[in-house]
């Protein structure tokens, strides 16, 4: 009886995989050689590009400070473009700005930026301050995607994603992340962007996490997370299969969006995905691994 | 015992090679974790059986003996009589410190019939008294033993002969047993050995908690040294021997020090020592060193009971003597003090760090920075750690401050952390200058650990701050606070800093949990609140 009420052993029950036992289990089936394909976004890109995989369009790559120069000649013609570290995780160091005069930058939520700070900024990344590892890193200026109209009102000053958890090849659970004004845009659930949950195999959405929470609405908007079926479900699905076999790695999280023009765009990938969506999508991974024990 | 470990850790191998294939990882782990324990125990079983610290090298060392002398609400007039120890042929005192806080006592040295004494008068009605006397002792293993030659006058030798101070001559069974023991020798000497050879191997020998008495010590047939003492002293007065109690230290490596009693018989005019306890005759070894003679309190005071005394010994010098045996290699109690007290550091870093491990891994706890909550810790223990923790949070602050100043001047990141490291050590080095003016030193090696650890710290916070909001910075700082003081709490355990440096091979221990941690597949503690909703009725 005492057994029963051991919570480990009723995590367990439920199929929870914990941090421990996932980190021991990347240890088996991601082989660490191919992780800079993951770490550095400027590799993951090419990688997709091989594979004709739809990616937001580069617009610039800086590696040195001396490229900096050159920074305000690219962004010109575009009045929005995203700036991020290559190396960058967990969404730090973006910045996406939504339109600008060649002086001042603003970004979706309202913050401006001038164009010293932009580039101290970008001098900044180039240090590795945002690296993981904090070693040296490069900017990537990049395409900003525009929301899918069936995000609607879900998506707060930010592009919403989906997250595929992809498991020797077989995608197994998918999220839905939608910005906040608590995230500052950014898709990122640590930083207090909604995680919703994805039927695997219809791509409808049920439930969803909110800083740690289950939530049923958006917090912003109070919108129904529930029922809403993701455009073009079969492809996302079918460029995360394709992707992680390219990449080579047993457990994968795929990160895509959906452009309102070109459909499903791959954002990045990621070795080490987070454990969120068991609660996003109120079910354990541990069933689905298959792990060996 | 190390045997049975061994078995057990076999058997243990045995369990878990019967795994599947891709266990190995998990089944090496393991297998390397049992033999550093083996190892470890080994090693341990082998020290404790040579007693190695028990030897002293031959040749010259300098000691440092101890009194701390604590007595709370002492009453108006109470005394305080402390006896100072005495240089021998062997072990001559070379320095004597006094140290006292609160200026409510007077001391009024004195010495009488061979002892040193000092008695101190508290004048001012109920003071807490902190008392250390340090005395500085060279010994020389190599020179020889010259037992003291002297007339004893006639006064002297009747006091030798009396029964006061716990030695008992007028009880029947004391009187039978003399001449029971004597039987028909005649010779000054073999009278003695007699008495030596009953009372070092007809009586069991108790520790401090035995009776201090000679009835209740031959009753049991068992006593503490000064009950075997006071047994050995009352014979031989009976039997006509002058003979005295001497109360004084063993001088070796130990913790928690305590005084040793044993005997000097005059023979043939000459006083010779005898230990009843440990067994020596008539020559004790050159590291015992008398402090009083006739009673066996080292330290007493009157008036009160609310005091407490404590005896510290510590080698504070190198010895000249090339090592003996590869065992020495190990012995790091042989090393200056200035040399301990850098490796004690060292050696507690691995189970600070272990403390560290168990509390993100098995806790689930996020810090700022891996390891930072350990070396923190350190900084607390070689500090006080109320002025350690004043000085980080001061310094933290500073430097927080600053640093959200500098971020204006839009600096290169490696030249801005360059900027942060001088300001924060400027800001120790004024902090601690701030707390010597308010007599409150935190202890030299405190302040150099903690600078690049609060640099990094600082840096950390603000670009959580900047990313993540205020409160999860908050949130992160307090974790590293809270971890940082378990792994003190644990650390600045007295005995276990005593144990790092007298078992290094103790490390093992932490090495091996730190590999089983490493194969620990379980929930973390923050994990059963985290997915608890996940849990179906």
């Amino acid at each position: 009886m005492w057994k029963k009420m051991w919570i480990p052993s009723q995590l367990k029950a439920a199929g929870v995989l914990g941090i421990n036992a996932r980190n021991l289990f990347i240890n088996q089936v991601n082989k660490r050689e191919f992780y800079p394909r993951v770490d550095n976004k400027v590799l993951s890109k090419s990688i997709c590009q091989e594979l004709n995989i739809p990616v937001p369009k580069t617009y610039m790559v800086m590696t040195k400070l001396v490229d900096i120069e050159s920074f305000a000649q690219t962004v010109a013609p575009h009045q929005e473009f995203v700036i991020k570290p290559a190396r960058g995780a967990g969404g730090r160091g973006i910045v996406v700005i939504a339109q600008h005069n060649n002086s001042e930058y603003t970004t979706p939520g309202g913050e401006v930026y001038s164009y010293e700070a932009l580039r101290y900024h970008i001098a900044t990344i180039l240090s590795g301050l945002y690296s993981l590892g904090g070693h040296k890193d490069e900017v990537i200026i990049e395409q900003r995607i525009r929301p899918h109209t069936i995000f609607g009102d879900l998506a707060v000053s930010g592009t919403p994603d989906i997250r595929v958890i992809v498991f020797k090849y077989q995608p197994i659970m998918a999220m839905l992340r939608l910005p906040t004004r608590a995230s500052r845009g950014r898709a990122n659930l640590h930083q207090g962007a909604v995680g919703v949950g994805v039927n695997i195999q219809t791509g409808e959405t049920s439930g969803g996490v909110y800083k740690g929470k289950s939530i049923r609405n958006h917090p912003d908007t109070n919108y129904s997370l529930q029922g809403i079926a993701i455009q073009h479900w079969p492809l996302i699905l079918d460029i995360a299969t394709r992707l992680s076999e390219k990449i080579e790695l047993g457990y994968l999280g795929v990160d895509i969006v959906l452009d309102i023009q070109e459909g499903p765009l791959v954002l990045e990938a990621n070795a080490r995905p987070g454990l969120a969506i068991q609660i996003a999508n109120n079910s354990g991974l541990l069933r689905l691994l298959k792990l060996e024990r | 015992m190390a045997q049975t470990l061994l078995y057990f850790f076999v058997a243990k191998l045995i369990y878990f090679s019967r795994g599947k294939n891709n266990m190995k990882e998990k089944k090496r782990t393991y297998i390397l974790a049992a033999i550093l324990v083996a190892v470890a125990c080994t090693v341990i079983t082998t020290r404790l059986h040579f007693d190695h610290y028990n030897e002293l090298l031959p040749g010259e060392s300098l000691w440092r003996l101890t009194y701390s002398i604590k007595v709370e609400n002492a009453p108006k007039g109470s005394k305080v009589n402390i006896a100072f120890p005495q240089s021998t042929s062997r072990a001559q005192i070379i320095k004597e410190t006094f140290v006292r806080s609160g200026w409510a006592i007077d001391i009024v040295s004195h010495s009488r019939n061979k002892n040193r004494e000092a008695t101190a008068i508290v004048i001012a009605e109920n003071s807490n008294i902190d008392f250390t006397a340090q005395f500085d002792i060279q010994m020389d293993a190599k020179k020889q033993f010259t037992p003291e030659q002297k007339k004893l006058a006639v006064e002297m030798r009747a006091m030798y002969l009396s029964e006061k101070n716990g030695i008992l001559l007028n009880h029947p069974t004391i009187k039978i047993l003399a001449k029971k023991i004597k039987q028909d020798a005649k010779i000054k000497r073999e009278i003695a050995e007699k008495v030596f050879n009953y009372c070092s191997e007809k009586i069991d020998k108790g520790d401090a908690d035995e009776s201090d008495d000679v009835l209740p010590t031959l009753k049991t047939k068992k006593g503490s040294c000064i009950g075997i003492a006071r047994t050995m002293v009352s014979l031989c007065r009976v039997l006509k021997i002058p003979s005295r109690l001497i109360t004084g230290f063993i001088i070796e490596p130990k913790y928690g020090l305590k005084p040793h009693s044993w005997v000097e018989l005059y023979i043939e005019k000459t006083w010779i020592p005898y230990d009843p306890y440990f067994g020596y005759q008539e020559a004790t070894p050159h590291n015992y060193l008398p402090v009083t003679y006739g009673k066996p309190d080292i330290v007493k005071v009157s008036k009160t009971e609310n005091w407490k005394i404590q005896f510290f010994i510590e080698r504070i010098q190198d010895s000249y003597v090339p090592t003996k045996s590869l065992m020495t290699i190990t012995d790091l109690t042989r090393m200056g003090i200035g040399t301990r007290t850098i490796l004690s550091i060292i050696l507690l870093l691995p189970l600070a760090a272990l403390i560290t491990i168990v509390f993100r891994n098995i806790i689930g706890i996020q810090t700022f920075g891996t390891f930072s909550p350990c070396l923190l810790a350190l900084s607390f223990v070689y500090a006080d750690w109320r002025t350690g923790l004043l000085t980080i949070a001061l310094v933290f602050a500073i430097g927080l401050l600053l640093r959200t100043l500098l971020k204006n001047l839009k600096l290169l990141v490696i030249a801005r952390l360059g900027v942060m490291l001088s300001i924060v050590v400027l800001c120790m080095v004024l902090s601690v200058s701030i707390l010597d003016y308010f007599q409150l030193t935190p202890g030299e090696n405190a302040v150099l650990l903690p600078i690049v650890v609060i640099t990094m710290l600082i840096e950390s916070f603000h670009v959580t701050w900047e990313e993540d909001g205020v409160r999860y910075a908050l949130k992160l700082s307090l974790n590293t606070l809270i971890v940082a003081m378990c792994c003190y709490l644990i650390i600045s355990w007295q005995y276990l800093g005593y144990l790092a440096i007298v078992f290094p091979e103790g490390q093992l221990f932490i090495i091996a949990g730190m590999l089983l941690i490493g194969r620990y597949a379980g929930y973390r503690l923050t994990e059963w609140l985290r997915f608890r909703d996940l849990i179906k009725e």
